[in-house]
């Protein structure tokens, strides 16, 4: 009972004055929200069981099981030839699935009844613009093929700063541009949902910037991101949980700084390496040295004891080494690189400087280290 | 459900397919492809009219009739060139991945190819309407001010009955160069397509089966101006399944489109 009263908005908040009401409205106004709160158990935006599809004789989706809820930003990330674009159209009803279930916003989205002008903004592979139409006539064409408003195209122009650049035909912009429009008619509606196929591509930072913030603001404010790239990093800052694709199949999915099978490491830049190294072998952590830096290993994220930041500027400190930069490098990249160097028979690595007779395991090699802090 | 999302309905476009038809007509208007297929026509048209005045020998067996002459020409030549710009423009949808677009936000893709048709038809309109005044204004004034030949004045039937024919016929090849570009996915394939039948097909092959003649669209879009033997009705069948044919063929086509490029 105190659980439910509280998620009725108890008045027990610091600052905030107790409202004029009993306790037992309290709990009548709790019971009410439980019964009939729409935000509760989420549903699925975007459901994909036992997806197959093929083309010819190349299997591009093998049996994908994919779940995003509403309200969430979830990152397909998977090498070229994963499947991601395809899923991503037959999530849409571009591409017809040759077995399983699809369910966009609830509804199979080639039936009659899914397929009407929904609330789904998206953007798959390369732009498509009409050259001879302006960046706001194309914006309103978009708008009117989605009953929307005509005013949402100048909202979008708003949102993505492109000013007095919507006036020009299309065909004068460059591909950083023609990405810009092609991520503001995704955004024409608004949409409940939007399904971006590398949306960042060729952008510059600025634009890079502020389409990822309208991304953060877009499921702020309840709506729904399926997501394709190989920004890891901004997959990884982006997205509240990761689907991995490799081979037509999603091979690991979670929160971004869960995947994989190693939770990453920390590059620490000193002005004395091999002292670091020193220092840090003596304290038995598993490091080596890469182009000038010293990488930690950091183990799985379940272990118990495996060394954090602080820890390691402690155990540098102890040494008379100090750092001048410490970071924790993108987790995400290690379980990427892990995926799909398991999946090729050979994987190509870049060559590491490990130092003579410091060299440390490859990543995806090692098991995660007993330290113990 | 976005918190805070305008649902203000009065702030729609009332008609928003009609809406997308018309930004889409003035994207047309701004291609050159358009511009060139129009000011080609309307030179073929002018053209053939002036020739028929000083040669004084008619133009599309209409004798010194320069209005219907000229009519006829927009009919039956003029369909054809206007099927090959239709093609080319509603191919180039798919060249620009616009397609990919739109059904996106709306996958029925009948209401895909319902645009486009639409869009097909607003620009036959423009096409038959410029063409025909084109005609017959030329001819006009090359019979009543020029004094090259005598001809027959405006507001007779066979005019009227030429006008109508220019825009059935008009329509018609505009319907099969979009059906072309719909179920063959692209500009390059619906031309080829369109001119392979119109020309190779119905003016090449065609008069070499002498039974086959007499069935084709080009005989009997001609015949509807009033060139031609063959039966009148025999022309309306021939006009009517084959706008039956195209329409239904590609529509039924385009309905299981795959869109995977």
């Amino acid at each position: 009972m105190a659980r439910l009263y509280r998620a009725a908005g108890a008045p027990h908040q610091a600052g905030v004055p107790a409202p004029a009401r009993s306790c037992a409205a309290g709990v009548v106004q709790c019971l009410r929200n439980q019964l009939f709160d729409r935000r509760r158990p989420a549903t699925a935006a975007v459901e994909l069981r036992g997806v197959y599809r093929r083309f010819g004789r190349t299997m591009v989706l093998a049996g994908v099981d994919l779940r995003v809820d509403e309200g969430e930003l979830y990152g397909l990330i998977g090498p070229n030839g994963a499947g991601k674009t395809t899923a991503l159209r037959v999530a849409l009803g571009l591409l017809q699935a040759d077995a399983g279930e699809v369910r966009l916003l609830g509804r199979d989205p080639r039936s009659a009844a899914g397929a009407r002008p929904r609330r789904v903004g998206s953007l798959i592979e390369a732009p498509s613009l009409s050259p001879r139409l302006t960046g706001r006539e194309y914006l309103v064409l978009i708008a009117r093929w989605a009953h929307a408003p005509d005013a949402e195209a100048d909202r979008v122009v708003g949102l993505l700063g492109l000013g007095r650049m919507t006036d020009r035909p299309t065909a004068t912009y460059s591909s950083g541009m023609r990405q810009v429009l092609a991520t503001a008619a995704a955004l024409v509606g608004p949409p409940d949902l939007l399904v971006l196929d590398e949306p960042t591509v060729g952008l510059d930072p600025g634009h890079r910037r502020r389409v990822n913030d309208l991304l953060l603001d877009h499921v702020a404010r309840g709506g729904t991101v399926l997501l394709s790239s190989h920004q890891l990093d901004d997959a990884e800052r982006l997205c509240t949980r990761v689907g991995l694709m490799a081979a037509g199949l999603l091979v690991e999915e979670g929160p971004p700084t869960e995947l994989g099978p190693a939770a990453g490491r920390f590059e620490v830049t000193v002005s004395d390496p091999e002292a670091a190294l020193s220092a840090l072998r003596a304290m038995r952590l598993i490091c080596w040295r890469d182009n000038g830096k010293v990488l930690v290993e950091t183990g799985a994220p379940y272990q118990i004891g495996r060394p954090d930041g602080s820890a390691i500027v402690r155990a540098l400190a102890s040494a008379g080494v100090y750092p001048s930069d410490l970071r924790r490098s993108p987790t995400l990249e290690l379980a990427y690189a892990a995926v799909t160097s398991s999946l090729a028979p050979d994987p190509p690595r870049p060559p590491i400087d490990r130092g003579a007779g410091l060299a440390g395991p490859p990543i995806d090699q090692v098991a995660g280290p007993e330290v113990p802090w | 459900m976005i918190a805070g999302r305008s649902a203000d309905r009065a702030l729609r476009h009332r008609y928003p397919l009609a809406g997308a038809v018309g930004l889409r007509a003035r994207e047309l208007a701004r291609r050159p492809v358009v511009v060139a297929a129009f000011s080609l026509q309307a030179l073929a048209v002018v053209g053939a009219e002036l020739l028929a005045a000083v040669s004084a020998e008619g133009l599309g067996g209409a004798g010194d009739d320069l209005i219907l002459g000229g009519l006829r020409v927009t009919a039956v030549p003029g369909g054809l060139v206007f099927g090959v710009l239709v093609a080319a423009v509603v191919g180039s949808e798919f060249g620009w991945a616009t397609e990919r677009a739109l059904l996106a936000r709306d996958p029925r893709r009948l209401r895909f190819a319902g645009y486009q048709l639409a869009v097909a038809a607003v620009l036959a309109v423009a096409w038959w309407a410029v063409q025909s005044l084109l005609a017959v204004t030329v001819a006009a004034l090359l019979q009543a001010g020029g004094g090259i030949v005598a001809g027959v004045g405006w507001n007779t039937p066979a005019h009227l009955a030429a006008l109508a024919a220019a825009l059935v016929a008009t329509l018609l090849y505009g319907l099969l160069g979009a059906a072309c570009a719909l179920v063959l996915r692209g500009a390059l394939a619906g031309v080829v397509a369109l001119l392979a039948y119109g020309l190779l097909g119905e003016l090449v092959l065609a008069p070499q089966w002498a039974p086959a003649t007499g069935w084709t669209i080009h005989t009997s879009a001609a015949r509807l101006t009033g060139q031609g033997t063959t039966s009148l009705a025999r022309a309306a069948l021939v006009v009517t399944l084959a706008f039956v044919l195209a329409l239904a063929g590609c529509l039924a086509l385009y309905a299981r489109r795959q869109v995977r490029d």
